[in-house]
């Protein structure tokens, strides 16, 4: 059948284990995926990374290193260590 | 620190003492695009819980074994018709803006400034908690692709949460 995809991931480690076609990296929080609450600006760079990627040819299982970090503060750090929600 | 471990242990501890990771050798060969994105056609499958709070149930969120099901959001609904259920993080925080987790109304919005051809007419939503994978591969996989074949989808997007 197939279908062309492009995966977010916010575990690189997880996207290693599945083997996605064409995964994006980005590290923010559970819950944030695109940013947080108000963000339109990331929220808009990283969905059109995913169009800009999906459009380029990219060898199977690709993961791709975003730029985006959370600087706000620890939430993705406590939530990667069980201690957040 | 490696996620994929800490939260295997949790599992086990919390809910499945034999759980482990779905793995898989060889990556999925990627399906390249066959029109220009302006001419694409994109739907959005989201694994943040979503549902229509008026008309479908929400996921499973209390079993330890999870829940494989899904559910088919309407592109034209409103975000304030749409509920999130999940386990594994904040949903209140996420309700305040929807597109954090399911960017349904940007998708839109990149539609109207010509970056993508059209909003597919429906999107597909997962809860992200699903341990046991076997029906999800065998069976709901394909039934969802199917649903985005019929609705002549040219490229998803899959977001977590």
């Amino acid at each position: 059948m197939g279908l062309a995809t492009v995966s977010l991931t916010l575990v690189k480690e997880m996207t290693e284990l599945v083997k996605p076609s064409k995964a994006l990296y980005l590290q923010h929080p559970f819950g944030l995926t695109l940013g947080d609450v108000g963000d339109a600006a990331t929220h808009t760079a990283v969905l059109q990374d995913c169009l800009r990627y999906a459009a380029e040819p990219l060898p199977a299982g690709t993961i791709i290193d975003l730029p985006y970090r959370w600087t706000k503060d620890d939430l993705r750090e406590r939530q990667l260590r069980k201690e957040a929600h | 620190m490696d996620f994929t471990q800490v939260e295997k242990d949790y599992v086990r501890q919390k809910a499945l003492p034999d759980f482990d990771w779905t793995c898989f050798e060889t990556p999925t060969e990627p399906r390249p695009l066959t029109k220009t994105l302006a001419q694409c056609r994109v739907a959005l499958v989201t694994t943040s819980g979503a549902y229509l709070r008026d008309s479908q149930s929400p996921f499973a969120t209390k079993s330890p074994t999870g829940d494989d099901s899904f559910r088919i959001i309407p592109n034209d609904t409103p975000t304030t018709a749409i509920g999130l259920s999940h386990p594994g993080y904040n949903t209140r925080r996420a309700l305040e803006d929807l597109d954090c987790v399911f960017p349904l109304a940007l998708l839109n919005r990149l539609q109207q400034l010509g970056k993508i051809g059209e909003v597919a007419p429906r999107h597909m939503s997962f809860m992200g908690y699903i341990p046991h994978t076997e029906r999800l591969l065998a069976e709901i996989a394909p039934q969802v692709g199917a649903e985005l074949k019929r609705d002549q989808v040219d490229l998803v997007l899959l977001v977590p949460s």
